[in-house]
């Protein structure tokens, strides 16, 4: 008859008779095995203490094995197990016992401690002694293929640092698990190179040390690419992976586009390993073009977003997908028809928007980004789905990372033919953008600016209108000046957009500027000087717009502006072909059609004396740039609708 | 032999023959109003086009059948080197309809394919207005749509246009329809003259390209019509050619009693940012004209610009 819980753990005290403490363990081990009730209760017991107690002081070789099997499975799928065996400072007494004379306490020892970190946890290297680890790197080399395979597995669990990693391939670390994966039988090999895939995902190095030190090992490796177990193939595709992360497409070996990705994305139909995949396969991809070419060719996305379906439920296999299908859509336009061919996932995309976990809805927000970066998407398909009411609420969400990423999502979402937009506004996103515009964090704070420039290209005069009326003056011209020069780039070009096209009013631009945005403009192009040719491109194409929507007071200002006018030569006359069309424009535009009567005299003046009209001659002569040739002949014309003398 | 001699006119822009029919994007099925004399016209067309379909009866199924449009206008060219049809060949009675150009004959043009550069009217923002002409043979132009276009996307490095088209005076059709296009410009590298798709062949492509006479014409003997139709004159050239095809409609419903099944010819001048286009489909009437002018240009050019996030 077993006895009670709390006898049992009484019984483990050290005064106990050493084989009632023996049996005492056995009982808990076998009690506690599969049984997640017992578990709990004798973990409320404060067995775990007891079991720290015998493997701190016994010297008993049984109790030291059914204790650490004892305290393994206390831990093993218990979260709260482990944190009560660490929290008992259980580790260093297991950890050294794997210095015991018997390898059987030691496999124990191994055992626990895989199962004490079977989770994300791991071990800080202030916890684990250097000695500690060389210990670990040696028995990966024991003659006991049960010890290696034990230790093999924890190794990445262990190796947390570089100086950890260093030390691994000093001891011989990665010659002992190759040697290991070439001895053990099928299952065991996997294992250790699971355990050698794990720690080079982190240390790609440590894979190519392995490849450079035998020659079979790849070989063997890619031959495992054909071998009929499932997780066999992905461990192989693995170990390629990470031999190939962080080299030039030119050193990847010929089997990665020929045969790791058609088999992993073979493997996504494999239940077997199909939600471990898609990591791999980003971790491939990311970054190459041709590699999310090859992935795509073999039918990857339709794969992929089969298997949303299936994660919904399986948060970081959601995560992992949504991140792959996220890369994949990015860049390419054919990718992101293939996604959007099926309806229903960009429904679980939305879906992944609303995740308890902030990382998959970063990744959700990720994969809607790279949809939204397309006009055709915007326009077409981004339609009769409700975005913006999860986007919008996303903008205030406690996740930094979120806010930051579902802002960018609206930077797409608000453009004039995106169909969403009109709804965005109307949930009050440019209130929400101009508000986040002075958000402390200076990616929030770019990301709501660029928003607020994409919602005023070719706005209506309402939108442009309310942008006005939420954002004040004074804070545009503080973006204008703000320490980021991307951030200065974005805040120019929303006031470019404000005054482009016809749906600008004059009036409503000089209320909200107090006039003064002509000296503005001047002084940003003084103060960038040609540090930054973008931002004075963007200054000189809002100054042309100004004199294209303008009326003659503003042309007339422009030209009056002694800043401007000195500006205008050089600009010309720039290397940058952009700020030469940028200043041509400007030219064009303060000579309008139809104005001769009234800016003949003074305008021909200013333009004779700033030595501009043989520039622009020059320009349309000799400019290497077709295009700037054929708008300097039409500066040239509209001179010569103003000149007495043609130019 | 070339093709049948064409009335050369001054001027930037060519006057098209008066071959159109009203209402042409309507489907076939939507009943058109169409006066007697304008029948009659049409009669005529399909009789003249009947004898063209007689004269390519005797043509290879090669030349009937449309080119595929080649990725790279350097395969084209090299794989013209290869082509079967050596000067000495008997020329079939089609090839009279295509006049060989000297790249054609030469195989030549290889180095010198340029890219046409950058322009300010071709660029995302622009907006252009004009009206497109769905009948020419009356002189009621109040059959004429009012048409705005905006380009929303432009990729150079892509040959990659696309925007959308608005149209008013729509017979039958209060509101403006909205359509969504996406175009293709002619640089030879993404795409070149020979459209290869929607139901087009070289003599379609040869026959429109051919309305815009000012613009066209100087390159006509630099375009290997058999291998993508390539041209290496594009370089310095001042008009752009582009393909636009109309994908969706915007705002109406499918049910509208539109078509968008054909696609525009469009050629840009650089110069001033006029556009002429032609509309295409076998199932409307042919040669519809659209003519685009630079929204404000009177007042002014304006810039805008916004990036995807």
């Amino acid at each position: 008859m077993v006895a009670r819980p709390e006898e049992l753990v009484s019984r483990l005290a050290s005064g106990s008779d050493p084989d009632s403490r023996l049996k005492a363990l056995r009982d808990i081990k076998n009690q506690v095995i599969g049984n997640k009730r017992k578990k709990r209760l004798y973990l409320q017991l404060g067995a775990v203490s007891g079991l720290v107690q015998i493997l701190e002081h016994s010297d008993d070789t049984q109790l030291l094995i059914q204790s650490a099997t004892a305290a393994g499975s206390l831990a093993y799928g218990s979260q709260q197990g482990a944190e009560a065996f660490l929290a008992c400072n259980g580790l260093q007494p297991l950890l050294r016992t794997l210095w015991h004379s018997d390898l059987r306490v030691v496999e124990a020892s191994l055992r626990a401690l895989r199962c004490v970190f079977q989770n994300e946890a791991r071990p800080s290297e202030q916890q684990v002694a250097t000695e500690a680890f060389i210990q670990l790197v040696t028995l990966s080399g024991s003659g006991s293929y049960l010890v290696a395979v034990g230790a093999a597995r924890l190794l990445p669990v262990f190796c947390t640092t570089d100086s950890q990693a260093s030390l691994l391939e000093q001891q011989g670390g990665v010659r002992k698990l190759l040697h290991l994966s070439h001895a053990v039988h099928a299952t065991q090999h996997e294992i250790v190179l699971e355990a050698l895939a794990r720690l080079t995902a982190t240390w790609p190095g440590l894979m190519r040390a392995a490849f450079a030190e035998d020659d079979s090992f790849k070989r063997k490796i890619e031959e495992q690419l054909k071998s009929p177990s499932p997780e066999a193939r992905f461990v192989a595709c693995l170990c390629l992976a990470n031999y190939c992360q962080g080299r030039s497409l030119d050193a990847h070996p010929p089997t990665l586009q020929s045969q790791v990705l058609p088999t992993l994305v073979r493997l996504l139909g494999n239940p077997a390993v199909r939600f471990s995949v898609p990591r791999c396969l980003n971790s491939i991809i990311e970054g190459s073009d041709v590699l999310q070419k090859v992935a795509t060719d073999f039918e990857a996305i339709p794969k992929l977003a089969h298997l949303l379906h299936a994660a919904i439920s399986n948060q970081a296999a959601l995560l992992d997908l949504l991140q792959t299908l996220a890369t994949l859509c990015q860049h390419h336009e054919a990718n992101r028809r293939q996604l959007l061919t099926d309806h229903t996932t960009l429904k679980l995309i939305l879906g992944a928007l609303e995740s308890p976990d902030a990382s998959v809805r970063v990744a959700a927000c990720s994969c809607l980004r790279g949809l939204s970066r397309s006009v055709k998407n915007l326009r077409c398909s981004l339609v009769d789905v409700d975005i913006a009411q999860p986007l919008m609420k996303l903008l205030s969400d406690p996740n930094l990372e979120v806010q930051q990423m579902a802002t960018a999502v609206l930077c797409n979402m608000v453009l004039d033919f995106a169909v969403v937009k009109d709804v965005l506004v109307a949930a009050g996103c440019v209130d929400k953008l101009v508000s986040l515009a002075t958000s402390m964090d200076s990616d929030l704070r770019l990301n709501a600016v660029w928003g607020l420039q994409n919602l005023a290209f070719r706005g209506s005069l309402e939108v442009k209108g309310s942008i006005m009326s939420a954002l004040p003056w004074t804070t545009l011209t503080s973006l204008l000046r703000d320490e980021s020069p991307e951030l200065q780039g974005k805040a120019l070009s929303l006031l470019q957009n404000l005054v482009h096209g016809s749906n600008t009013s004059m009036t409503q631009l000089t209320a909200w500027t107090g006039g003064n945005i002509l000296e503005e403009l001047a002084q940003v192009l003084y103060r960038i000087g040609d540090k930054e040719s973008s931002l004075q491109e963007h200054a000189m194409q809002t100054l042309g717009n100004l004199a294209g929507i303008g009326g003659e007071d503003e042309r007339d200002e422009i030209i009056n502006n002694p800043g401007i006018l000195s500006l205008l030569p050089t600009l010309l006359a720039s290397s940058q072909e952009r700020l030469r069309l940028a200043a041509l424009w400007l030219v064009i535009n303060i000579i309008p059609v139809g104005d001769r009567e009234t800016c003949l005299a003074m305008r021909r003046t200013k333009l004779d004396h700033a030595g501009i009209k043989s520039i622009v001659q020059q320009l349309r002569d000799t400019d290497p740039s077709q295009d700037i040739r054929e708008r300097a002949t039409t500066a040239c014309n509209r001179f010569l609708s103003i000149m007495e003398e043609p130019p | 032999m070339p093709l049948a001699p064409r009335r050369q006119r001054d001027g930037p822009w060519p006057s098209l023959e008066d071959r159109s029919m009203p209402d042409s994007r309507f489907r076939s099925d939507t009943p058109a109003r169409v006066s007697a004399l304008q029948h009659l016209r049409y009669l005529h067309r399909e009789m003249r086009s009947g004898e063209h379909r007689q004269l390519l009866a005797g043509a290879s199924p090669s030349q009937l059948e449309p080119d595929p449009c080649p990725a790279h206008a350097y395969q084209g060219v090299f794989a013209d080197t290869n082509f079967s049809d050596s000067p000495t060949a008997a020329r079939r009675p089609a090839d009279e309809l295509f006049e060989t150009s000297e790249s054609d004959r030469e195989g030549g043009g290889i180095q010198c394919l340029g890219v046409p550069p950058s322009c300010s009217y071709l660029a995302t923002g622009q907006e252009f207005t004009g009206r497109q002409r769905v009948s020419r043979v009356t002189s009621n132009r109040s059959e004429d749509w009012s048409v705005q276009v905006q380009i929303q996307d432009c990729n150079l490095r892509t040959g990659y246009v696309c925007g959308s088209m608005s149209a008013e005076n729509v017979p039958q059709v209060r509101a403006p329809v909205v359509t969504f296009w996406e175009g293709e410009i002619i640089d030879n590298v993404n795409h070149c003259f020979v459209t290869g798709k929607w139901g087009t062949t070289r003599l379609t492509d040869s026959q429109h390209w051919r309305q815009f006479e000012t613009a066209f014409i100087p390159l006509r003997n630099s375009i290997q019509w058999r291998c993508g139709g390539s041209c290496n004159k594009l370089a310095d050239h001042p008009y752009i050619f582009m393909r636009w095809k109309e994908q969706a409609f915007v705002d109406a419903k499918e049910d509208c009693g539109l078509t968008i099944t054909g696609f525009y010819y469009i050629c840009l001048s650089r110069l001033d940012g006029s556009i002429q286009g032609l509309y295409c489909d076998p199932k409307s009437s042919p040669y519809q004209l659209l003519e685009l002018q630079p929204a404000n240009s009177h007042q002014g050019h304006t810039v805008g610009s916004y990036q995807f996030c």
